[in-house]
């Protein structure tokens, strides 16, 4: 049993990551091919990640109605809303129209008059959209107590975030329209300035966290491969 | 600390700024196209009727009222320049949704074919196994359309069998991190190019790649859309916000401005008070 829940997957993990590693190199049809069939395997696996992850909120949200833990009723509105949008989801199989693969009783997303139709397009997105934009209240808020200049650095990010909140809309662009578009003074133009701070200070540093983050990705894929990390199996060791 | 009748009017000032422009639309500012976007419009405009384009839905409704009106506008550039459009969203399953009723509303507007002259593919999940696979087969990874549809003998998929070699531009309009694996697995091993739109919270974040090339034009927030809008002279959603965005940001700074006084002033005041205590 400890070969097949410690050392297998290890070995699996082996030979796939060092052949997936390989084929990348060998522009050969056959190797390609594997390749691909590789590929549609890990699709796969990932929508049995998905089956997990709905197992997962279910579970937790069923756990806190049955313990009745304080906002419960949120968690009936979860699941109510997550069975309904499925129901009306469910492909009716047994008699599908001949150029469809599957066939949705309730309407699909084509069907504008469906119970799908409706309930996506005139109650998720909205409030969805809704959720997102209360942020701009939050923004505001956040702007009037928070962004002081306290320090040096503090208000060089100050006066950073008003250009470029400036440089980002028209009425901020017309303030200073009426300055040169060429020769020295077009650099004082807002959108002028927020390009160069977008391009320069702003692209350098995250030029750097995205170098910092692909080393850190190939650090963790040869560590997988090798067996050294092992906390994917479950085990901490 | 924002005593509550502070808070109230903060967010009372923000309705308002939202919702006048809005009600009462007015024509002051001009928005004129930045590089960034003319590099995705360029591009598109230069493309030859009967080439194909990929636009890549990934985003989801929370990011709709930003992202859709640049996705109109791109699509309608594309079908007025006669492209084949095969659409996809590898960021969730709720942006299927606003991928197929942007087609069908631009489309058949457009006088489209749903499966002739568009497709959406739909939503697969793990990016980079999918975004590789569509270089070299699209048909092996989608049996079906978004609409449930057979792919099988679709016309525009008989034309465009696979992303590499016939796709002319691939667009991603992103909400998340897709735009990187779709560099990554995409756009550099299958030799075509790409543009990107986001979020204005995101535009930051991707200058790095438009900085490199690695994507030739970048839409950020709503005022790209809007700049899309004028540049394919079909005024909509986003050139209707762009007053209210406008009076908003104006708004914030104020906010700042008046936020910081009453911060040197505090400060004032306590360096008086301790000077009275010494």
């Amino acid at each position: 049993m400890t070969f097949l829940r410690r050392q297998l997957p290890v070995v699996i993990a082996f030979v796939l990551g060092m052949f997936v590693l390989i084929i990348f190199y060998i522009p050969a049809a056959p190797m390609q091919d594997i390749g691909d069939r590789l590929k549609v395997f890990v699709t796969i696996i990932g929508a049995f990640a998905m089956l997990l992850g709905i197992n997962s909120i279910l579970g937790q949200h069923i756990t806190k109605i049955r313990k009745r833990r304080p906002g419960y009723g949120y968690s009936w509105v979860l699941i109510l809303g997550f069975v309904t949008m499925m129901i009306a989801w469910i492909p009716w199989w047994s008699a599908p129209p001949a150029d469809s693969a599957a066939y949705y009783p309730w309407g699909g997303l084509e069907n504008s008059k469906g119970a799908f139709y409706w309930m996506f397009f005139w109650m998720m997105v909205p409030m969805q959209a809704t959720m997102f934009s209360i942020l701009a209240f939050y923004i505001a808020s956040a702007a009037y107590r928070s962004f002081r200049a306290k320090t040096l650095e503090a208000s060089v990010l100050l006066v950073a975030a008003v250009i470029v909140m400036l440089g980002r809309v028209p009425l901020g662009t017309s303030l200073t329209a009426w300055l040169p578009e060429t020769g020295f003074w077009s650099s004082l133009r807002m959108e002028e300035m927020t390009s160069w701070l977008l391009n320069v200070p702003n692209a350098a540093g995250f030029r750097g966290i995205v170098l910092g983050v692909a080393l850190g990705i190939i650090a963790t894929s040869v560590r997988i491969i090798f067996g050294v990390e092992k906390t994917y199996m479950g085990g901490g060791d | 600390m924002l005593r509550s009748w502070e808070r109230y009017l903060l967010y009372g000032l923000i309705a308002f700024a939202v919702f006048l422009p809005l009600i009462f639309p007015f024509d002051v500012w001009e928005n004129l196209p930045t590089r960034e976007v003319l590099g995705v419009y360029n591009t598109i405009e230069n493309l030859q009727p009967g080439d194909t384009i990929v636009v890549a839905v990934d985003f989801d409704p929370s990011s709709e009222p930003e992202l859709y009106p640049m996705l109109l506008a791109v699509l309608r550039h594309a079908f007025s320049k006669d492209l084949y459009v095969i659409a996809i969203n590898l960021f969730g399953p709720a942006g299927t949704g606003l991928g197929v009723m942007a087609l069908n509303d631009v489309g058949g507007d457009m006088g489209k074919v749903d499966g002739e002259d568009y497709v959406m593919l739909g939503f697969k999940p793990n990016l980079p196994a999918v975004i590789s696979q569509l270089n070299s087969d699209i048909k092996e990874m989608y049996r079906s359309d978004a609409n449930g549809k057979s792919t099988a003998d679709m016309p525009i998929l008989e034309r465009t069998p696979k992303f590499q070699g016939n796709i002319k531009y691939l667009v991603d309009l992103a909400a998340g991190e897709t735009v990187r694996p779709w560099i990554a697995y995409g756009s550099a091993p299958g030799g075509y190019p790409m543009g990107a739109g986001c979020t204005a919270v995101s535009f930051a974040d991707y200058f790095s790649f438009y900085q490199s090339g690695q994507i030739n034009g970048l839409m950020g927030g709503l005022k790209a859309a809007a700049e899309y809008e004028e540049l394919i002279e079909r005024k909509g959603a986003a050139s209707a916000g762009m007053n209210s965005q406008s009076i908003v940001h104006a708004l914030l700074v104020i906010f700042i401005i008046v936020g910081n006084i009453a911060f040197f002033r505090a400060v004032m005041a306590k360096r008086a008070e301790a000077r009275e205590r010494a």
